[in-house]
């Protein structure tokens, strides 16, 4: 009787409330089942077709919802091995080992990978990428993250000798160069790696840019900052803000006027040990 | 009367100043003569002033008679390339009561092959003789080896206080004869080991009434001296677990040692600084953490018959930084012991930071430097809990600097061999040459006030103790009995420094000197915990906590404006718990154990 009486104090408004709370987590109860549904259909598939790299990835991305850990990356790392050069497999494969934090475990595989397919590039790449994946984890100090920055340059460098219009050869190892402290002298390198990523963009002669071409005006001006030229920074910035009149990052970078100040941001933003998004799937999207 | 003579200066000072008049008579007509003079005379004496309350330090050891420079070691050729480096440690300092004349004297070590060590007897006016070779502990280095380290303590119980040096070499072990000369007792008792230690402290561990001690071994058994090979180096920069082993000797009672470090699980094998001790979780025994060069710090707690358990990954989590100094101390007044660890910040290249792991006291600890203000210890070497303004609240002194030389940095050339993935650090030969290079040189001591709930204050420079000299070990002591904390550091391949503290007894203090008799006879490893208002304070009696430093003994409270005490609670080793209400202030008490505990 008493808890009658009180249910009839709530407000309806409040009512109103708890019904729209209720519904997205019916919502997500649909969603699971028919993600089980899924999984279970592709395991079925997997079974008749067991060479389909494609079905490993779709289980793997479904398993990775599902919080199941070594399922998903064991069908992830399955995908890649029936198509190394697949790069949509590779990205979400990275991504999925920095949600579980299994750094060792991707860069180990990736290694194997690419020894056992030495012309994938965008195995390669990947690799480059799993070894920037792991220098922010806690656990590394300042010398560790460098040398997990050098191991990923020299995989860069080899990408680039292989094909040199490899944009993501020159934009990965400048921003590895990017974020090496200023002292250490990586400036200058980290400008001319954008510089040809920025080259390689011109080159496409693009009516419509791609989004990523953004991120090359970003880090070549960051580059540039590190290198203490401001007003190379800001007119690298201006010609991106002009292809890119809503970026944020761009608009961010061009408000400060004093120097000092853009030097501090660029320093924090720029550093081993903050952690760098590697997720490019924009690259291959388009 | 002190402050009667600086004033007398400085107003002797500003009339001196006062011949400038001439030069601004013009601004006379608009504010007045006497508003001018006003300003000329008093404003000088005003900051003035503010500087003599601000300067709690002066350094006096010419008038203390201390003329001792430490002279660095020179090791094999073959390590030519970065000798510097290599002899880049060993200035040591042990502050002690050793002749029981109610005065702290200091023991300081030299490194070089054939330099004596100087034992300074204080001659309680602060002035200091040194009595090393009449005490017979001078000659230490004439063999192969380089003191890097001592420590005071009575190990036989018989209100004594011995001697143990540890060395890049053999350490030797001293016995005190009671009439201020020392026998050495190294081979009978079994205490010469010839790692290449630079940490080492006096612990019961076993709680068993005699005092062991755990010695803490940088590199593995190679005599620097006389190498066969140069690949003695640490193989990784943060991960290196290739350090000489540490040793436990524990204390049979019977005037010999026997080393149990291995069976007990502590003979941590990573590149050991310096190693400390505190009951971090206020159960009576001591835990010991060792500071780790190139490798993860550790904490172990010891589990009677299961030996040591390393219990670091719970406790402190998984470090990869330059440990250097291990000291403890309740920086909070919560009531659990912190821990304060140097490590390595540099403009760029490194910024480790120094370490406050904050007791949570549920067996974890997180690290407030940042939040806190302490962080910032450049390249840290010795640092120590002190409350050196009497406030009720400990501050920290921490001494830095890697080598002082020429111009030219050296950071570029190691950063870049750290970092390259080809390199092996290990073979010592491999290493870029360092030649007249300085590497984080010349850098300011840091003396960081604590101002509660605001942090830390960084205030060396105008406290007189931000000396540029690459500091290693600060012996904590009040060594003029007048109240408040005094320190001598300890300079590599320079000048040490004895700093007197002009402030501190401005305010009230209590001190205490506890004799152990079921305990061992230093009462280390004993808990003291005063109350004040409702202020909690906690101190431990420890023997060689803080880099190449012991402190004193003498547990030491600064008391702010409280007048008396309301209780102070001993808990000694032995377990009894003693009780005191409303202790006087101002003064130094001695207590002994109680017969029955």
């Amino acid at each position: 009787m008493r808890n009658r009486c009180k249910f009839a104090q709530i407000p309806v408004s409040l009512l109103v409330l708890l019904c729209l709370a209720v519904s997205p987590l019916m919502a997500q109860r649909t969603r699971l089942s028919e993600e089980e549904m899924a999984i279970k259909e592709l395991k079925e598939l997997l079974s008749e077709y067991p060479g389909d790299d494609v079905t490993h990835y779709q289980l793997a991305v479904l398993l990775s919802r599902q919080d199941e850990r070594e399922s998903a990356l064991n069908h992830f790392e399955a995908a890649l091995e029936l198509n190394p050069g697949a790069p949509i497999h590779g990205n979400s494969y990275r991504l999925a080992c920095i949600w579980w934090h299994e750094f060792d475990r991707c860069i180990e595989f990736l290694e194997g990978l690419v020894e056992r397919n030495h012309t994938s590039i965008n195995a390669r790449f990947h690799l480059a990428l799993a070894y920037v994946d792991k220098m922010p984890w806690y656990t590394l100090g300042m010398v560790q993250q460098g040398q997990q920055s050098n191991l990923s340059m020299d995989q860069l460098t080899l990408i680039i000798e292989q094909d040199s219009t490899y944009w993501g050869g020159w934009y990965g190892r400048g921003m590895n160069h990017l974020h090496w402290p200023r002292m250490m002298r990586h400036a200058p390198e980290s400008i001319a790696d954008f510089k040809q990523a920025l080259k390689l963009q011109n080159e496409l002669n693009l009516s419509q840019p791609k989004a990523y071409f953004e991120l090359t005006y970003i880090g070549l001006g960051d580059a540039y900052v590190k290198d203490l030229k401001h007003a190379e920074a800001r007119r690298v910035w201006q010609q991106g803000a002009e292809l890119f009149p809503r970026s944020a990052k761009l608009r961010k970078r061009l408000s400060f006027i004093d120097d000092e100040e853009l030097e501090k941001f660029v320093k924090v933003t720029r550093s081993l040990k903050k952690p760098i998004d590697t997720d490019m799937w924009m690259i291959w999207a388009e | 009367m002190q402050k009667t003579a600086n004033s007398t200066i400085r107003n002797s000072d500003v009339f001196e100043k006062s011949g400038r008049l001439g030069l601004i008579t013009s601004c006379s007509a608009a504010f007045g003569w006497s508003t001018l003079l006003f300003l000329l005379i008093a404003l000088p004496v005003v900051l003035n002033a503010e500087e003599s309350v601000q300067r709690a330090f002066t350094d006096v050891t010419r008038q203390a008679g201390i003329t001792h420079r430490h002279h660095k070691p020179v090791l094999d050729e073959k390590l030519g390339n970065i000798m510097p480096w290599m002899a880049s440690v060993g200035a040591a300092a042990a502050a002690a009561d050793y002749d029981g004349d109610g005065y702290v004297d200091i023991y300081v070590t030299q490194s070089r092959m054939g330099e004596p060590n100087l034992l300074y007897h204080n001659n309680g006016d602060f002035t200091f003789t040194d009595m090393a070779a009449q005490a017979g502990v001078a000659w230490v280095n004439e063999e192969h080896g380089a003191s890097m380290g001592a420590v005071f303590g009575d190990y036989d119980n018989d209100g004594n206080l011995d001697l143990y040096v540890i060395k890049w070499g053999c350490n030797r072990l001293f016995h005190s004869d009671g009439d201020g000369t020392f026998t050495e007792v190294t081979q009978s008792s079994g205490t010469g080991d010839c790692g290449n230690a630079n940490g080492v402290i006096f612990v019961d561990y076993d709680s068993d009434g005699d005092l062991d001690l755990y010695v803490g071994n940088y590199f593995p058994y190679v005599d620097l001296w006389n190498l066969e090979h140069t690949r003695i180096m640490h193989d990784a920069f943060e991960t290196a677990v290739n350090g000489g082993a540490n040793v436990l000797y524990r204390n049979n009672g019977d005037a010999t040692f026997t080393d149990v470090a291995g069976g007990l699980g502590i003979a941590d094998s990573g590149w050991t600084l310096d190693v400390g001790c505190g009951d971090i979780d206020n159960n009576g025994t001591m835990e010991i953490f060792t500071a780790n060069d190139f490798g993860p710090d550790r904490l172990f707690t010891y589990r009677g018959a299961d030996g040591f358990v390393n219990i670091s990954n719970q406790a402190i989590g998984i470090d990869s930084r330059k440990g250097m100094n291990a000291e403890f101390g309740d920086y909070n007044n919560d009531g659990w012991l912190d821990i304060y660890v140097a490590n390595i910040s540099t403009d760029e290249f490194l910024q480790e930071g120094n370490v406050l792991h904050e007791n949570l006291g549920d067996g974890s600890f997180v690290d407030v430097a940042v939040e806190t203000n302490c962080w910032d210890g450049g390249w840290g070497w010795g640092c120590k809990f002190m409350d050196f303004d009497n406030d009720g609240d400990l501050d920290i002194y921490a001494v830095n600097g890697f080598v002082s030389a020429g111009e030219e940095e050296w950071w570029y050339d190691l950063a870049v061999f750290a970092t390259d993935i080809h390199s092996n650090p290990e073979d010592a030969a491999t290493w870029p040459m360092m030649g007249n290079k300085s590497c984080s040189g010349h850098e300011p001591s840091r003396l960081f006030r604590n101002d509660g709930f605001d942090g830390f204050a960084e205030i060396a420079a105008e406290s007189g103790v931000d000396d540029k000299r690459d500091g290693r070990g600060i012996a904590v002591a009040d060594y003029d009995n007048d109240g408040d904390l005094d320190m001598y550091v300890a300079n590599q391949d320079a000048a040490g420094v004895m700093y007197r503290n002009e402030i501190g007894n401005r305010a009230n203090w209590f001190e205490v000197d506890l004799t152990g008799t079921l305990s061992n006879r230093d009462a280390v490893g004993a808990r003291l915990e005063l109350t004040v208002g409702d202020q909690l304070m906690i101190r431990e009696i420890v023997a060689g906590n803080g880099y190449a430093s012991q402190s004193s003994r003498r547990a030491h409270f600064g008391l702010g404006s409280h007048d008396v005490i309301e209780k102070l609670v001993i808990r000694w080793p032995a377990g009894g718990v003693q009780t005191l209400e409303n202790v006087e202030v101002n003064q130094v008490l001695t207590v002994s154990e109680p017969a029955g505990g």
